[in-house]
């Protein structure tokens, strides 16, 4: 997508884009919209008759479902319903393909205020900006640097989902969803790093594997850390599990916590796969897991 | 197929057909796999997006008040694990102050966006667009090319046309799920900034989709997708 063509006096831009790309996209946004419409029939189950305008809201979202069906037919359909089912198994993905897995992931991390368009909604609400397209030309190199980064993470991981080969430094498969800001940005900063010159690949691999192992920690536990191998979890024993029962104190608990993190199923051993071949751990992996169970007070 | 294939939204309509129906064997058959689902969700091996909360909540609540006992326990527990994902849909949807909001406001924000909704954003007067700050919108609607695998498609006109649709369609859904609850004064300017960002965001998520398919698929790499970006943003 995106070249030039010349013609007799003037130079014309063009984009290609696949049709199958605007079926995804339409998809994200029809299984959005649904979650939204069932959020607030939810939030207002108990006055739903005092306030008859709520009705239409739903028309709205099944009508827009309507159309999109009529325009662009039964494969919007079958993504649609496919769509939660994406980073619930591997055989979801395989039926998606590809270009599906990438294609919704990158979808759900943009949708994500805190992924990759996050910077330009932030300065058009402050009135920096006066929408995205502004943002983008008056912040050219580092937005080119974020997309590029994205664009990179996400096809990494992806690749990892329908075990194809992909990029070299793709890793484990994940939900860009999850994406969490602070590991694109860790990865965006070295890898700018890198392309002045002062970092090393090797670096910017380091980071695409952090944050590919925060995707890991969500899957099936048969879903495999590496290309073609299966990782069986390690299960807490019970004395492990009456030692996390006791009462403990603040620094106790530090301990507790830290020593509870390394024996986590499976993710020992998949970084100790890592550092088997040579890809250092730089400051000891935080999970999203870790750090939204630490969010969610599970 | 299977019970353990369906989504949790096909559970919930067959479990409703089945009570309807009074058929309780069924009932029992998609009761046991709500357990297993509900279990597995408890033991961090289901995972649950935050974008896909509500959903899997409808599905909870759907399963929550049966004589399954066990069922009935799951229920509570995913209910209280779900609360706090819940919570992050809520503030990104922008629904996390609705108690601030009377039902009074809320018709009267349909009412307005049903108005608004008839709103064409590229509509022209004189040859120039009545709404100019959709120009650069156009410009980039108007440079993409579709295809079809490989292939440019075919009717490209009536593609391009539906394509422009699609933008305009999906850009004012999301507008108007947003400013449902809108808490302020309701202008048909604040309509058309939203319907713009949405827009923009559109062409920039397919962009990005694009591009990240295709560096996936091997048929590009970083200076290329660098390319393209720039190639996009000459367009502006």
């Amino acid at each position: 997508m995106g070249q030039e063509k010349n013609t007799e006096t003037k130079k014309e831009m063009q984009f290609y884009l696949d049709k199958g790309t605007v079926e995804r996209f339409v998809a994200v946004t029809t299984a959005r919209s649904m979650a939204m419409k069932e959020r607030l029939n939810q939030k207002y189950e108990k006055i739903i008759d005092a306030v008859p305008g709520l009705g239409k809201v739903y028309h709205k979202v099944q009508d827009f479902d309507k159309r999109m069906e009529k325009e662009h037919g039964q494969v919007y359909v079958k993504i649609r319903n496919s769509i939660y089912n994406i980073s619930r198994t591997l055989l979801a993905a395989h039926m998606f393909g590809l270009p599906g897995v990438v294609g919704v992931c990158v979808c759900k991390t943009c949708e994500s205020t805190a992924g990759l368009l996050e910077p330009a909604e932030k300065a058009r609400q402050e009135g920096k900006v006066s929408g995205i397209f502004d943002f983008l030309k008056k912040n050219r190199e580092e937005a080119a640097v974020s997309t590029t980064n994205s664009a990179l993470t996400v096809a990494s991981t992806a690749c990892e989902v329908v075990g194809a080969v992909g990029v070299e430094e793709a890793v484990r498969a994940g939900k860009a969803s999850l994406l969490m800001g602070s590991e694109l940005k860790t990865l965006g900063k070295t890898f700018h790093k890198w392309i002045k010159g002062k970092a090393s690949f090797k670096d910017v691999r380091r980071d695409a594997v952090v944050a590919g192992i925060t995707f890991a920690t969500y899957f099936a536990d048969d879903v495999p850390m590496t290309r073609g191998e299966k990782i069986k979890p390690e299960e807490e024993t019970k004395d492990e599990k009456k030692e996390a029962e006791k009462p403990v104190s603040a620094e106790d608990k530090k301990t507790k916590n830290d020593s509870k993190k390394k024996s986590k199923s499976g993710y020992k051993q998949q970084v100790g796969k890592l550092f088997a071949q040579g890809i250092g751990n730089p400051s000891g992996m935080i999970t999203i897991f870790d750090v939204k169970a630490k969010q969610g007070g599970r | 197929m299977d019970l353990a294939e369906k989504t949790e939204a096909e559970l919930i309509s067959e479990y409703a057909a089945a009570h309807d129906q009074n058929d309780a064997s069924e009932m029992a058959a998609l009761q046991n796999e709500a357990v297993l689902r509900l279990n597995s969700y408890l033991a961090g091996e289901l995972p649950v997006s935050e974008d896909e909360a509500p959903l899997f909540f409808s599905f909870i609540k759907a399963f929550s008040k049966t004589e399954n006992v066990e069922l009935n326990m799951s229920a509570k527990k995913a209910e209280a694990k779900i609360t706090p994902l819940l919570k992050e849909f809520d503030k990104e949807a922008g629904y996390d102050r609705l108690a601030a909001l009377s039902s009074e406001k809320i018709e009267e924000n349909i009412a307005a966006l049903e108005d608004f909704d008839t709103i064409d954003p590229f509509e022209k007067q004189d040859g120039k667009l009545i709404f100019p700050q959709f120009e650069e919108i156009l410009k980039v609607i108007g440079a993409v090319v579709l295809t079809d695998g490989d292939q440019p498609a075919e009717q490209q006109e009536q593609e391009s046309e539906t394509f422009k649709e699609t933008i305009v369609e999906t850009a004012k859904l999301k507008a108007y799920m947003r400013l449902c609850v809108y808490t302020g004064e309701l202008t048909q300017d604040i309509y058309l900034q939203w319907v713009r960002f949405e827009m923009e965001k559109a062409l920039i998520t397919l962009f990005m989709m694009e591009q990240t398919t295709e560096l996936a698929l091997d048929q590009t790499d970083i200076e290329g997708v660098r390319k393209a970006f720039d190639c996009l943003l000459d367009l502006l």
